[in-house]
Parts: C-alpha cells; sequence; structure tokens
C-alpha cells in the first residue's frame, strides 16, 4: 500500500515537474518567436539604414533575449495542485479515475501511508496499483515541446541570417545614402554654374564661400553641417536679394513718389530708372525745381504736400535714405513757395535778408559754400531781380540737406545706375534662383531642411528652379500663397480655423481647368461668411496683367459663358462683367 | 453515515452476480445486449424502466424472464383506456368470513408485487397512468386512508409502442420522471433474428433459471449505493444535468438550441447511481467519468423536453445528449488540454 502512494506520490512530482519544463519551453519558444519577428523587422530597418547596428549580429539578440526572457516567466508560472495532477494522471493512464479517488481518499483520511480506513480504499488501491506504470513512460503523451506552429523559428532565424548575407548595398537606394548627398551636392554645384551662365553674373565672394561650405559637408556626409550651412546660405540669399532689389528700385521708386508731383518728371525718371541711369534722373530732378520756380505758391504748397506725403510713403516701406533725400526735398518746395511769395512782392532787402537767413543757417551748420557766398553778394546792395531771387533762394535752400537729385547722384557715384544696376539685378535673381535650388537641395539632406525647402519653394515660386521641385509654383504662376490659414465663420457667429495647403480647382464649370483658391476671410458678425476668388497672377504683381482679349482662347470663352450664362445669377451678371472689363490691356502687350 | 463495507471482493461478487443475471436472461432474449443491461443496471440501482419499441421485440418476454430469473413475483397489466386505477392498485370489497359476517375487506391490485410490467402503458388514460406515482415513487399505495406498502424489492417495468398515438395518452413529465431509464428496444439483426427464429418456432422450448434471490439483489443495491464517488465525477455528472437548463447559470449552447426544459434533479440522482452501477460492473469500487457519460442517455432521454426546433429537425434526445457530452468536458479532459497532454483515446 505504501508504495503504490508512494509511487503515485512520485508520478505525481514528475508530471508537475514536466508541466513546469513544458509551460517553460512553451513560453520560451513563443516568447522567441516574437523577438525572432522583432529581429526580422530590425533587419529590415538595417536593411533600408533606417537603423544602425554596433554588429549586425545584434539582430540576433531580441530572439535570445525573448527567450531567456520567456523561459523565465514560463517557470514562474502556478502548476496544477495535486488534485489536478491526479485527474491529468487518470487521463494519461486511462485509470478510471482512480488517482483522482486515491487523492481525495488520502485528503479525506480514508487513506494514508500506513493503512487503509475505508474499504473502497482498497479497491481504488488496487485499481491504481494495476494502472500507474512509471512516469517515464508518459514522457510522449506529455512532450516538452513548443507548439506545433511555433516550429517554424528555426526557419525565422535561418532567414534571419540569410539576410544578414545580403549586403545592405543591394537595397534600393534612399536619400540618405551617402552616395545619393554626394550627387546632390554635385547636381547643386552644376546648377549653380548654370544659373551664373544663364544671367552673366557671378556672386558676390562671401555668397561663393559659403556655398562652398554647403557643398563641401554635402560631399563629406555631413549632414548636420549641410543642413545647417544650407540653411545659413538660404538667408544670406535671401538678404542679398532683397538689398538688391531695393538698391535697385530707388529710382523707381523715387519715380512713382514723384508722380503725384509732376508727371512729367516721374515719367522721366521711370525712364531713367529703366535704363539705369540714375544721373539722367538727377537732372530730371533739377529740372523739377527750376519749373517750381517758376510756378505760382499753391503749385508749389502742392509739391511740397505731395513730397512730405511721397517721403512718408517711402519711410514705410523702410527705404529710409530715400524718404530723407524726399522730405528735404518737399522742404525745399515749402521755403522756395514761402520765400518765392515774398520774391514776387519785388522786396530786395527782404530777399536779402533771407539769402542772409541763408548764409546764416549755413554758418550754423559750419558749412561754408560758394552758393552761400553769392546769397552775401545778393545782399550788399544788387539790385535783385526775381528770378535771380529765386535762384538764390534755391540754391541757398540746397544747403540745408541733399535733395532728392543729390541722393540719386550719390546712387549713381555708387554704381548703382547704369550696368551695375543692371548688375545688381541680374545677381538678384541668379541668387533667388540659386536659393530656389538650394532648397530642393534640402529635401535631400534632411526632413527639416526639406520642408524649409518647400516652404523656400512657395515664397519664391517663379525663381525656383530647384533640382526637385514638384511644386505648381514653380511652373512660373503662384497663387497668393501656396498655404493659406484663415478664419472661417460659422453660424453661430463664432469662428474656426480652417487651412488650405493645395491649389483647389475653383468652379470648373465657369473657369475650366483654372487653378483658384477659394479663400473665406473673417468679417464681422451675422454679415455671413464671405467667398473670395484668388486671381492667378504673376509674381511680384498684385493685379492680373492679362487682359481678357489676349487670354487664352478657354478662358475667353468660360469669361464669355460666364457673363451671359445661366449659371450666373442675374443679380451678380453685372458685377462679373465688370470684374472682366476692368482687365485692361497693358502697354507692351500686344 | 454508516461505514463502507464495499471493497473489491464485494465488487467482482456484484459483477457476478449481474452476469449471471444477464445470461439467464440471455437464454431467452436473443441479442439486445445493451438493452438487457440497461434494464439490469436499473433493477440494480432500485429503479424503474420504461422500454419503448414496436411490437414484437420482446420486451414483455424480457421482463417475464427477468422476473423468473430473479425469482421474484412478477405480475402484468395490460393498459387499456378503460383501465381504472382500482385495477392497478385495489380496491375494498364486500367479503363474507366463516361465520357469514360481512366487511369491507381490501383486495389488491396487481401493483402489489416485486415485478410489475405495465404493458402499453401509453394506452391507459392519464388517471390510470397516475395510479403509479405514488407506487413508483414511495414504494407504497394509499387506498381508504391507509398506506400499503409493496413489497421490496418493487419494480415497475413498462413499455410503450412509439408508432401507435392513436388512442394513446402520451405519459405526463411527472410520471416519466420516476422512471430511473428509458431504453430503447431495436430492431433486431439478421443473426439474432434468425435465432428468435431458431428458437421460437422449433421443437425445443426454453426455461428461464432463478439465479438470483431477491435478498441478492437488495444486497447488490446496497452496494451500488456505497460506491466512492469522487468530487470531479460527481460535478461532472451535475455539471451535465444542469448544461441540459436552456436558462441555467451552467447552461450549455446544445441545451440553448434544442431544448425548453432540462433534467430535473432527479435525473441527476439517476445519472450518479447508473455510473455507480457502472463502476462495480467494472470491478470498481469508485466511478469515474466514463461511468457518468454511459449513464447519461439511459437516465436523461425522457427527462429533457425538446423544443419546437430539435422535434421539427428530427433531432432526437439521444442525439441532443451526444452534443451535450461533447460539449461539457470532464475535468480531467480539461486539465490534459489546458496542459497539452494527449488525453485518454
Amino acid at each position: 500500500m505504501p508504495d503504490v502512494l508512494a509511487r503515485l506520490d512520485a508520478a505525481l512530482g514528475w508530471l508537475r515537474a514536466r508541466i513546469g519544463r513544458r509551460t517553460a519551453v512553451r513560453f520560451a519558444s513563443l516568447a522567441a518567436w516574437g523577438g525572432a519577428v522583432l529581429g526580422l523587422v530590425l533587419l529590415l530597418a538595417w536593411q533600408q539604414r533606417w537603423l544602425d547596428l554596433p554588429h549586425p549580429a545584434l539582430l540576433l539578440a531580441p530572439t535570445l533575449v525573448f527567450a531567456a526572457l520567456g523561459f523565465v516567466v514560463g517557470s514562474l508560472r502556478p502548476t496544477p495542485d495535486r488534485r489536478e495532477l491526479a485527474l491529468l494522471l487518470d487521463s494519461l493512464l486511462d485509470s478510471d479515475e482512480a488517482a483522482t479517488a486515491a487523492v481525495e481518499m488520502h485528503e479525506r483520511g480514508l487513506l494514508d501511508d500506513t493503512d487503509v480506513r475505508d474499504s473502497r480504499a482498497a479497491g481504488v488501491v488496487a485499481r491504481l496499483d494495476a494502472a500507474l506504470v512509471p512516469p517515464s513512460t508518459l514522457a510522449d503523451r506529455l512532450p516538452v515541446r513548443p507548439a506545433r506552429h511555433l516550429r517554424l523559428l528555426p526557419l525565422l532565424l535561418v532567414a534571419t541570417l540569410l539576410g544578414l548575407l545580403l549586403p545592405r548595398a543591394v537595397r534600393a537606394p534612399t536619400p540618405r545614402t551617402p552616395g545619393d548627398l554626394a550627387e546632390e551636392a554635385e547636381r547643386l554645384e552644376e546648377r549653380r554654374k548654370q544659373i551664373e551662365e544663364e544671367h552673366d553674373v557671378e556672386l558676390p565672394d562671401e555668397l561663393d564661400a559659403a556655398f562652398d561650405e554647403v557643398v563641401a559637408a554635402m560631399k563629406d556626409q555631413d549632414e548636420a553641417t549641410a543642413s545647417k550651412k544650407a540653411d545659413e546660405l538660404r538667408e544670406k540669399l535671401e538678404e542679398f536679394a532683397r538689398e538688391q532689389q531695393e538698391q535697385a528700385g530707388d529710382a523707381a521708386a523715387a519715380a512713382e513718389a514723384m508722380e503725384q508731383v509732376d508727371q512729367e518728371l516721374a515719367e522721366d525718371l521711370q525712364d531713367a530708372a529703366r535704363d539705369g541711369d540714375l544721373s539722367a534722373a538727377a537732372d530730371a530732378v533739377e529740372s523739377l525745381r527750376e519749373r517750381l520756380g517758376q510756378q505760382g505758391q499753391g503749385a508749389q504748397e502742392t509739391a511740397a504736400r505731395e513730397l512730405e506725403r511721397a517721403a512718408e510713403q517711402a519711410a514705410q516701406a523702410g527705404r529710409d535714405e530715400l524718404s530723407d533725400a524726399l522730405r528735404e526735398e518737399a522742404r525745399r518746395a515749402r521755403e522756395q513757395a514761402e520765400k518765392g511769395s515774398q520774391g514776387q512782392q519785388g522786396s530786395q532787402s527782404q530777399q536779402g535778408q533771407q539769402g542772409q537767413q541763408g548764409q546764416q543757417g549755413q554758418g550754423q551748420e559750419g558749412s561754408q559754400s560758394q552758393q552761400g557766398q553769392q546769397g552775401t553778394q545778393s545782399q550788399e546792395g544788387q539790385q535783385g531781380s526775381q528770378s535771380q531771387g529765386q535762384q538764390g533762394q534755391g540754391q541757398q535752400g540746397q544747403q540745408g540737406g541733399d535733395g532728392l537729385a543729390e541722393y540719386l547722384r550719390q546712387l549713381d557715384q555708387r554704381g548703382v545706375g547704369g550696368d551695375a544696376l543692371a548688375e545688381a539685378q541680374r545677381q538678384m535673381e541668379a541668387a533667388q534662383e540659386l536659393n530656389g535650388a538650394l532648397g530642393g537641395s534640402s529635401d535631400r539632406i534632411g526632413q527639416q531642411q526639406g520642408q524649409n525647402g518647400g516652404q523656400g519653394a512657395g515664397q519664391q515660386p517663379s525663381w525656383g528652379a530647384g533640382t526637385s521641385h514638384t511644386d505648381r509654383a514653380s511652373e512660373g504662376f503662384s497663387l497668393d500663397g501656396a498655404a493659406h490659414r484663415d478664419m472661417d465663420r460659422q453660424v453661430d457667429g463664432s469662428y474656426s480655423d480652417w487651412t488650405v495647403t493645395e491649389h483647389s480647382d475653383y468652379d470648373e464649370q465657369r473657369l475650366e481647368g483654372v487653378n483658384a483658391l477659394t479663400q473665406s476671410v473673417k468679417v464681422p458678425l451675422n454679415d455671413g461668411p464671405i467667398e473670395t476668388l484668388s486671381r492667378r497672377k504673376q509674381d511680384g504683381s498684385e493685379t492680373s496683367l492679362t487682359p481678357l482679349s489676349v487670354a487664352p482662347e478657354s478662358y475667353r470663352r468660360a469669361a464669355e459663358e460666364a457673363v451671359g450664362g445661366e449659371s450666373v445669377p442675374r443679380a451678380y451678371r453685372d458685377q462679373v462683367k465688370q470684374y472682366f472689363d476692368l482687365e485692361s490691356p497693358p502697354k507692351e502687350s500686344p | 453515515m454508516t461505514e463502507s463495507t464495499l471493497d473489491a471482493a464485494q465488487a467482482t461478487l456484484f459483477a457476478e452476480r449481474f452476469e449471471r443475471l444477464r445470461a439467464a436472461v440471455a437464454q431467452v432474449i436473443v441479442g439486445q445486449d445493451a438493452v438487457v443491461r440497461d434494464v439490469l443496471i436499473a433493477l440494480c440501482a432500485n429503479g424503474h424502466v420504461l422500454l419503448e419499441g414496436v411490437p414484437g421485440l420482446g420486451k414483455t418476454l424480457l421482463i417475464r424472464s427477468l422476473a423468473e430469473a430473479l425469482h421474484l413475483s412478477f405480475a402484468r397489466v395490460q393498459f387499456t383506456p378503460d383501465l381504472m386505477p382500482a385495477d392497478i392498485v385495489g380496491t375494498h370489497i364486500i367479503s363474507e368470513d366463516e361465520d357469514g359476517r360481512r366487511a369491507m375487506t381490501f383486495q389488491d391490485g396487481p401493483v402489489f408485487t416485486q415485478i410489475l410490467l405495465a404493458d402499453e402503458i401509453n394506452r391507459a388514460t392519464p388517471k390510470t397512468q397516475s395510479a403509479l406515482l405514488e407506487a413508483m415513487a414511495e414504494r407504497s399505495v394509499t387506498t381508504g386512508g391507509v398506506p400499503r406498502a409493496l413489497p421490496r424489492p418493487f419494480f415497475v417495468l413498462a413499455t410503450q409502442n412509439p408508432l401507435e398515438m392513436e388512442g394513446t395518452y402520451p405519459l405526463p413529465e411527472a410520471q416519466l420522471d420516476r422512471f430511473f431509464s428509458k431504453v430503447h428496444v431495436p430492431y433486431p439483426t439478421l443473426d439474432e433474428l434468425s435465432l428468435i427464429i431458431d428458437q421460437t418456432t422449433g421443437a425445443s422450448t426454453h426455461s428461464v433459471p432463478r439465479v438470483l434471490a431477491g435478498e441478492e439483489l437488495l444486497e447488490m443495491q446496497a452496494a451500488v449505493r456505497q460506491v466512492y464517488l469522487p468530487d470531479p465525477v460527481k460535478r461532472y455528472a451535475l455539471r451535465l444535468v444542469l448544461g441540459t437548463h436552456p436558462d441555467g447559470p451552467a447552461s450549455t449552447d446544445v441545451a440553448r438550441r434544442w431544448l425548453r426544459f432540462g433534467a430535473s434533479p432527479r435525473g441527476a440522482q439517476a445519472v450518479i447511481l447508473g455510473a455507480r452501477v457502472r463502476a462495480l460492473l467494472d470491478g470498481r469500487t469508485h466511478a469515474g467519468f466514463e461511468d457518468v457519460r454511459g449513464s447519461i442517455k439511459p437516465a436523461l432521454r425522457h427527462r429533457i423536453i425538446r423544443n419546437f426546433e430539435a422535434e421539427g429537425e428530427g433531432h432526437s434526445p439521444d442525439a441532443v445528449l451526444d452534443e451535450l457530452l461533447d460539449a461539457v468536458p470532464d475535468e480531467g479532459a480539461a486539465v490534459a488540454s489546458s496542459t497539452g497532454a494527449t488525453a485518454r483515446a
């Protein structure tokens, strides 16, 4: 009897240990499976160069680590209790629950190691004695092996090993491969040469040096440095282009400012600015002074006011030097108006006093000039005619500061005019174009640089001849911005943000094939949303320069249909017609 | 609780007596081994049996032979629609003694026997059928306010014909529940039929020897109740019984799909007792899962009430119980499954 119970205990112990090992192995194999899958994923990342490893053999580490962890976790799992083990033993032995009955009787005190206290227990023990076999013979009924589907684990490991043998170079090239960065640097250099040849200009040495640094960093595969240098170069290029644009545009800006003062002078200034002849522009301004001196007081005061207004506009536009020159010009005009009025009254003494005042003013400023001496001579008793008086006043007035003519002459002397102006224009265009190309290359350098490059392309679309631009704006046209962020007012009066990041086709029925942007603008409450159509325009201008008469056939047809079509509400037809009527052909259009 | 005296020797003796009884019946009843075994198991468990089969399959002969082999009193009642309860239980009649005095005396009915054959029980009216309720459950009858014990052992072995439904009164569930088991009597095979023909149409006649006394049968019944029932085995039997209830907490998908009502606690008793008898027949003093599985169909097939869908699709009670056995694993199989061991075949 004790022998049977001892054998039963041994069998149950063997089962417990066997189940523990089996659980540990199954957990380990399951975890190893997961680790192998992770290893394959890491292998893929390594092959694609998304991941760098100190040693490729580390790709097998997840399998081993996971397997070890799984084994530990499996070993710590609770094993079945004694009754469950007895049930399992009965199941394996096919002993009609003799082991279960024996364990239960033992627990209830009906059967112990030395005695059988229940007559039925003897039968149970006898039955168990006949059924109990050495536990080792049950090994095949309770195998310690992983689950069937986990037997593919070796295949995963073999696949990982084979993947390690494959060279990484056979993978599809990516933008981050060193070869591509170097190639991109070469493309960028070629593009720069091409731009310089196209514009027949060379960039300043400072920009040249910065550009060479970017290219060198790209060739050295130093992605971070290349990204940083590219950023700096882009800022320099933008700054340079802006300066050139401002400098070259001062003459034109002066012409625009003088347009209200004197139409004839403005046209002369425009011609001079277009030709880059700032000397002629200065002459034109001096001619204006003479003409103003011959005109009445009212015209002179009007000219002074317009000049002051033009000075304000120039100051607001950031053209401080031009603003100062215009302001001085206005001051002179105002003085001329006041003095001219006195000169007309024929008071020579007053004129002399004025000349003396001018001399005193000059003396206060600590400068001696020939014009001032002339003023003194006129004070000394010469009978001044009206014209002499006016001339004296004008010459005295010039001693107060640099007028517009002097400013233009200074620009001419600084080399802004003529060929220098044209060269500056070309340099500006080349810089902007190179900026666009650099923006395209930045996409290859890094994601952040790619974003900057995309923004740059959006900001300077018409010049953006980058090597990887896909923006429509790079084809020569742009909308009012590639990405708009406006406020859309809801029915309840609140506002919500909406963003348009792409061109959207607007009303294809009316404007077939036209890419335009529908915007909502922020309006006062209760006025309802307003939809606006952003017109496609050329860069740098605010209105379309393409009249309806020279528009493509499809646009013209669409416009005519828009005016007469039934899709346009009758109440809006006038507005639509006015829109097209407002388009007038520019001077240079055929 | 009385101390158990059941041991392996008694279990072996039980199996021997059972085999003797079976062999004796088999001298008359050709084939039908499973039927005879189920009927004998019910007798050993002190239960009543409902035999269902077409006419001419030897149901009545089986029961009469059993009575002869057991050396027990035997009575047969042919149930008909005009049969009255008094015709079964007995009645008071006026009798005259030797002195000429008349008095009401109780005339025992056929129920006062040890083996009662209720032939074609479903032909009697419910009123008459219910006359057997007390006798089957309490093993006593009450007439005129006086309870009268029936002799021990007492068995009711009823038969019914499933083909003829005209003029029959299906047994109410309450009465069905009092039958320990319901045994289907199948049609004999060709060989069995050949033997039947030989035995019944030839010149020779076979008689059933008396192999077991009533006392021995009572001893066997007592031994059955001492068989050790391990807790997992008991829980398995109870889970199976509760699994027949479509609305219970232990309900199974099988019950929800096919059954309207499940088995009663009396059904659980029948399953357990049947399992114990089967354990003894195997020479064991303890019951196992397989014993429970063997008892399920005879004990529960008349206790589960199928729903309309099951009846409409001809899903028999046995088919439902087969699905139930598949749906409810025993604890040994569950442990083996959870540990990944290969369970018994």
